[in-house]
């Protein structure tokens, strides 16, 4: 459970937390956005690996 | 470009036609099983949650708030991030309960009929609008492509076919555990659709409208303006709030529930779901700002919600702009029919049934369920057509979108409390809902409803403007906040009733203490009449049977904790059909238990165990190292190479392992929970003679089974309640017994083959004394009678003489064989040698036939010519010449001996057939014994069969023999293997 908790709370930081005021810059890639979204949706098998269960 | 209106119900009419193609296939199983089963099918029909709001309105959304679009999706990866924690569990109670709704898990968490009614109520309340949006989605896509108002007979008709679909592919099992597989494939398929028909567009805005990638940074570089009004927006919006919205819509909306839960074909589907669904909704959702900004760039005169559209009629083609339109239709046909299924099974079970009560039990009860969910489907959708007509004011999709998201947000607090805290019960539950849905309504709905200006209207926006709030996250976190804090406060001052804790318990997982009832009833036949005044007969009896072939139960069964098993599966069921609080009503009342007696400790053992293996994820600290080490100690049990096997003080047997399991050939499943005179025959005598017994440990008893005999060394002892160090000096009470067996058949085999080695081996001892005592006076005597010969001249003498010298040369003949038995254990003297079998058993014949003139015996050898042994040649024809010779006097004259020879993995094997008189049982276990003959005196010395067997032997082989009187014999020898 700790791996899911972990990315839970990474994605929280990520797309909850003032975090966003940074990506949301329009300086940077209009793509961005997406690009995080990918990369927790990533993560996600491996924060649900069973090894961490057992 | 205008199309047509008739041009567009066409297509409309063919798109959806192809559907039920697509569903009926399905069901029919035209297209492979594996195709609906398959995980990527599972995600695909999770699109349901992209409705005409995600395949429209996303684009005007990120037109007004840029960004905030993503929000939606966004909420619903953290929730699916939590699957392991959040999702699973939620699968786990909807397939173990045969629940169908969120309705059915509120009722069954809470025990509570009225938050199931509340439930479906609030749920009708929040998504009828929303269905009634989806209609107005399609026609309003109609009307942008035909440039006029659409006709009623589009709407009529697109919701007609939907009504149709739902019916035809959505209810045509009444239990959940029957899938839709039609209807999940069919969704997929709209998914498909959709996801092509948005990258299609965004295609042609990429390529089509900015000239590749390149082109579009380009313009964006010129056009600062357009990533600014995508970001700005977002950074000032209610973002968090609608994260939080989208997080409880992913699995609360009751559409998800149903494709998620009540769908779900494999839970292994759900764990690909979770990246897998999120990243569909990416790739749909990468669509969106570029659609936006083609539609910005070329100024196109639509709506921003229908930019979709604009641009694939920008583009002058039909087929484009059919197909896009098609998409449309797509989102809005999938999410009326999976929202009106959902809708309908609560609507049945929460309201329609309460209010009629179970029918009469003259009338097929899945009938009129079945019959009753379709009459509601029909209304469903016909009220959200009726919605759609009177639907004047003219409201962005999004919104309406929104103010179904914070209706579903309001269950939030429950589902946490259901899979998190058993202290949570249904006073706070309703007074939480109620709360929640009364600041909703007075939030968001009551503006939307009432006329400009009314007082309710005007207070509610003062109310977020007072509190410096997005409307958005004013409503969201106000009715979360009324919500939530009505649902603690009154779970913690109001009491849980004993069900309720009950179903806490199964709910988080958490240890219930074990039944300690049984039921009235006394045997399984009993169930069904019982149940019929309630179910009537035929629905009863089905009932009972599927539920015995679930847990795979012998039709008359009376053992208590199956009958326990039985009643609690039969309730299951019975909740897939018409909820979990008319299942337990029914059950209650029908299938009672009997409070007074009470099961003893032994006999709870196996619920014990079944509990905490449910439970073992949650288990933490003293509780987890409790667990592993009884899960050690079972393990043991299980691993320990001789039979185990517990009996409770009531004889039911509690305790079966693996090797009782191969021993018996009775399942631990059928053994377990069984009175010990219950087991199948001879072990319910065999151990229930034994624990009735006096004695404590049998050191080897025969059993005799349908497989033959086995041997068991038995040992029995008396298991005590367990007591603490304090009490230890005390006897306690007996709560069974224990019964170790070992198989002692091989053992006894082996004992058997070494006495009767040793019985040969002494025969052959006490042969050879004999032969060397007799042989030397023999000798003298025959000296005596050649000297008599050469000195007697009467021919009558000399006749006789000769008659002594033949008999002393008999004897002779006969010490020889016993000297020749006595000395063939001298291995040594073998002398080995690789020669070909085959040419061995033709000189074998050839010998025996010469030493019978004119038989005219057929022997049939078949034996491969390289079919190689390595032993004494001379010794192994021996062998087969001694065989053949016993086949030969056996048999009729023109009778036939067939020898068969083959080389198999580990040895080679000679088989020799006779069709002759054969011998009894007795003779054929007393062959290989010396002077065991059945020839008459004078033809046979009765050491043929005994020489063959030591011959054998000292080659490291085998021999059998099996034989029927009157119907032959066959002789089996084993050689070993060349080395």
């Amino acid at each position: 459970m700790e791996r899911t908790f972990l990315i839970f709370g990474l994605s929280v930081l990520a797309l909850v937390s003032p975090m966003t005021v940074w990506w949301l810059r329009p300086s940077l890639p209009w793509y961005l956005p997406f690009v995080i979204w990918l990369v927790i949706i990533l993560l996600i098998p491996w924060a649900h690996r069973r090894k961490e269960n057992r | 470009m205008i199309l047509s209106a008739p041009g567009l119900f066409v297509s409309s009419l063919l798109y959806l036609l192809l559907l039920f193609f697509i569903a009926y296939a399905t069901e029919k199983r035209w297209v492979p099983t594996w195709v609906p089963r398959h995980p990527a099918i599972y995600i695909l029909s999770l699109g349901v949650y992209a409705t005409t709001w995600s395949f429209y309105g996303s684009v005007g959304y990120a037109d007004s708030n840029g960004f905030m679009f993503l929000t939606v999706y966004l909420g619903l990866t953290l929730a699916f991030i939590l699957t392991p924690v959040l999702l699973s569990p939620i699968l786990r109670l909807v397939r173990e309960y045969q629940l169908t709704s969120l309705a059915d898990l509120f009722a069954f968490r809470f025990r509570s009929q009225a938050a199931g009614v509340l439930v479906t109520i609030f749920m009708l309340a929040g998504t009828l609008p929303y269905l009634a949006l989806q209609i107005k989605a399609v026609t309003e896509s109609a009307s942008v492509l035909t440039q006029q108002f659409a006709p009623q007979y589009l709407s009529l008709g697109f919701c007609s076919l939907i009504i149709l679909f739902t019916i035809l592919f959505g209810a045509r099992h009444i239990s959940p555990r029957e899938k839709h597989e039609g209807l999940v494939v069919a969704i997929a398929f709209e998914s498909l659709v959709k996801l092509l028909a948005l990258i299609l567009v965004a295609g042609i805005a990429v390529f089509g409208i900015f000239g590749g990638f390149g082109g579009l940074t380009d313009w964006l570089d010129s056009h600062p303006e357009a990533l600014e009004a995508m970001t700005q927006p977002a950074q000032d919006g209610p973002w968090v709030s609608i994260l939080i919205l989208a997080f409880a819509a992913a699995f609360l909306l009751p559409r998800q529930f149903h494709m998620l839960f009540t769908e779900n074909i494999s839970p292994q589907s759900l764990a690909k779901a979770a990246w897998g669904f999120p990243l569909f909704l990416l790739i749909l959702n990468l669509a969106i700002p570029v659609i936006l900004w083609a539609a910005v760039k070329e100024n196109l005169g639509t709506v921003p919600d229908y930019h979709v559209l604009g641009i694939a009629q920008q583009t002058g083609s039909v087929a484009v702009t059919i197909f896009v339109f098609l998409g449309g239709v797509s989102a809005a046909s999938a999410m009326i029919i999976v929202t009106t299924l959902a809708l309908a099974g609560m609507t049945v079970n929460h309201l329609l049934l309460p209010l009629t009560g179970t029918p009469s039990t003259q009338v097929n009860l899945y009938r009129w369920l079945l019959w009753g969910r379709r009459a509601i489907i029909v209304l469903l959708v016909l009220a959200s057509y009726g919605f759609f007509l009177t639907f004047e004011r003219s409201s962005h999709l999004v919104q309406l979108g929104l103010i179904s998201f914070v209706a579903v947000v309001q269950f939030l607090p429950g589902i946490i409390g259901t899979l998190f805290w058993s202290g949570a019960n249904r006073n706070g539950f309703i007074a939480g809902l109620v709360g929640g849905a009364a600041t909703w309504f007075v939030v968001l709905v009551v503006p939307l409803i009432s006329p400009t200006g009314s007082d309710a209207s005007a207070a509610a926006p003062a109310l977020w403007e007072l509190a410096g709030q997005n409307k958005w996250t004013f409503a969201t976190l106000a009715s979360l906040s009324i919500n939530t804090g009505l649902f603690v406060l009154l779970s913690v001052l109001s009491r849980q009733s004993a069900s309720e804790r009950e179903t806490a318990a199964l709910c988080v997982q958490e240890l219930l203490a074990p039944y300690r009832s049984r039921i009235k009833l006394a045997s399984s036949r009993e169930f069904a009449p019982a149940l019929a005044g309630a179910l009537g007969t035929q629905t009863a009896e089905f009932e009972v049977r599927r539920a015995q072939r679930d847990l795979e139960m012998r039709e008359e069964e009376t053992e208590p904790g199956a009958l326990r098993r039985l009643r609690e599966r039969i309730e299951r069921n019975l909740s897939g059909l018409m909820g979990p609080h008319f299942a337990r009503d029914v059950v209650e009342m029908r299938l009672p238990m009997d409070r007074d007696e009470k099961v003893p400790p032994a006999e709870q053992m196996r619920l014990m165990e079944d509990r905490l293996e449910a439970s073992r994820s949650r288990l933490q600290g003293l509780a987890a190292q409790l667990d592993t080490m009884r899960r050690y100690h079972r393990q043991i049990l299980e691993e320990l190479p001789v039979g185990v096997c517990s009996v409770s003080s009531t004889g039911v047997v509690t305790t079966w392992n693996r090797v009782m399991e191969n021993l018996s050939g009775i399942s631990k499943n059928t053994a377990l929970d069984t009175q010990i005179g219950n087991l199948a025959s001879p072990w319910d005598s065999f151990l229930g003679d034994f624990i009735a017994g006096g004695q404590a440990h049998v050191h080897k008893q025969q059993l005799k089974t349908e497989d033959g005999s086995r041997w068991l060394g038995m040992y029995k002892t008396e298991i005590k309640k367990p007591q603490t160090p304090s009490d230890i000096e005390f006897d306690s009470e007996s709560i069974g017994t224990t019964v170790l067996l070992q198989d002692l058949t091989e053992t006894h085999q082996l004992e058997d083959q070494l006495a009767h080695n040793e019985r040969l081996a002494s025969i052959g001892r006490f042969a050879s004394g004999v032969a060397h005592e007799i042989g030397n006076p023999v000798t003298g005597i025959a000296c005596l009678a050649q000297n008599l010969e050469s000195e007697i001249s009467d021919p009558e003498i000399y006749s006789d003489i000769q008659g002594i010298l033949e008999q002393t040369s008999r004897i002779n003949n006969i010490v020889q064989t016993l000297v020749n038995f006595a000395r063939r254990g001298e291995a040594d003297l073998l002398q080995k040698h690789t020669f070909g079998l085959r040419l061995c058993l033709e000189e074998a014949e050839e010998l025996v036939r010469l030493s019978r003139p004119g038989s005219t015996m057929d022997v049939a050898i078949d034996c491969d010519e390289t079919v190689e042994v390595e032993g004494d040649r001379q010794r192994l024809c021996q062998v087969f010449v001694n065989i053949l010779s016993n086949a030969y006097d056996a048999s009729d004259p023109k009778s036939v001996i067939h020898i068969l020879a083959q080389k198999n993995a580990s040895d080679v094997q000679i088989k020799l057939r006779d069709y002759g008189h054969g011998m009894s049982k007795e003779v054929s276990e007393r062959i290989f014994e010396p002077f065991m003959t059945t020839k008459q005196p004078g033809e046979g010395s009765g050491l043929g069969m005994a020489l063959t067997y030591g011959i054998i032997r000292d080659h490291g082989g085998h021999i059998e023999v099996d034989s029927v009187h009157g119907a032959g014999t066959e002789v089996r020898i084993f050689l070993p293997q060349i080395a």
